[in-house]
């Protein structure tokens, strides 16, 4: 009888720890998606604060990726992509800096099945072009 | 002790699992949530706030700096205060509340809020202030 119990306690215990496992990496998914949007909204911000400082629309589009990656390095976010809109690049005018990517959330298993196999993460920032640091073309 | 009486031990493991479940991995969940939302919020006051006192802090009185042949630098704190204002309003960011701008000198300091919904722990409100000061030849 005590042996059967003692058998009993051993599955209920596996399937639990099963459980708490599953949720135990879920918490993890979780931490890497708001840290990777942390980074991605970053990203996105100096990206058009480094853009909107630059001389001309070239030099604003160079300017605005550099900083994007520069920000992202080391991130695990894949197909990182970033995309300046200056506009005319006219003084006092607005510029938009959209950065986005993904996240494989293939080493999670019940976020994946929610979630999917990858997690866009998106984000859009605007800045005034600043006129003693840019010039008209 | 009959075989049909029920063991107190059988299903103690699912309780506790229950337990901990409620008590330590749901709101580890939130709190993991709720303070990166607050954390990215944050960063991004920051640098908006930071790179809008900077574009006012970069307004010179054009006219007294011509006037004088270039000896005389001021900051001009009506353009200052409306290029701050401006950047502010374009940056677009969600829940950014009306925002205090102080011009001292050659200084513009700038205080502003953000109302940030999280995902389960309602509203949070974060402050933040910046300053920038003109410079010029450096």
């Amino acid at each position: 009888m005590k042996r059967r119990q003692s058998g009993q306690a051993v599955v209920e215990w596996a399937v639990v720890a099963f459980v708490l496992l599953l949720f135990a990496l879920s918490l993890l998914a979780l931490g890497q998606i708001v840290g990777q949007y942390t980074a991605v909204r970053s990203a996105a911000s100096q990206a058009a604060f480094a853009a909107a400082r630059a001389p001309s629309e070239p030099a604003a589009i160079q300017a605005g990726e550099d900083s994007a990656y520069q920000a992202m390095r080391g991130s695990q976010v894949e197909a990182f992509a970033v995309r300046i809109q200056a506009g005319t690049f006219e003084r006092g005018a607005t510029l938009t800096a959209t950065a986005e990517g993904y996240l494989s959330l293939a080493p999670f298993p019940l976020v994946r099945q929610i979630l999917g196999q990858r997690f866009h993460l998106q984000w859009q920032a605007s800045a005034l072009i600043e006129p003693y640091r840019s010039r008209s073309p | 002790m009959s075989g049909l009486t029920r063991n107190p031990q059988q299903g103690q493991i699912l309780v506790l699992a229950a337990i901990l479940m409620t008590f330590f991995f749901i709101p580890l969940a939130i709190l993991v949530v709720d303070t990166g939302l607050v954390e990215s919020n944050y960063a991004q006051l920051n640098e908006t706030v930071q790179a809008a006192a900077e574009d006012g802090a970069s307004m010179l009185n054009e006219g007294l700096y011509r006037s004088s042949n270039g000896r005389t630098v001021q900051l001009d704190p009506v353009l200052a205060r409306q290029v701050t204002d401006q950047a502010l309003r374009v940056s677009r960011l969600p829940g950014l509340s009306p925002w205090q701008i102080d011009i001292h000198g050659t200084t513009v300091s700038v205080t502003a809020k953000v109302t940030v919904r999280l995902f389960v722990l309602g509203n949070a409100t974060l402050a933040t202030s910046e300053s920038a000061r003109l410079a010029y030849g450096q």
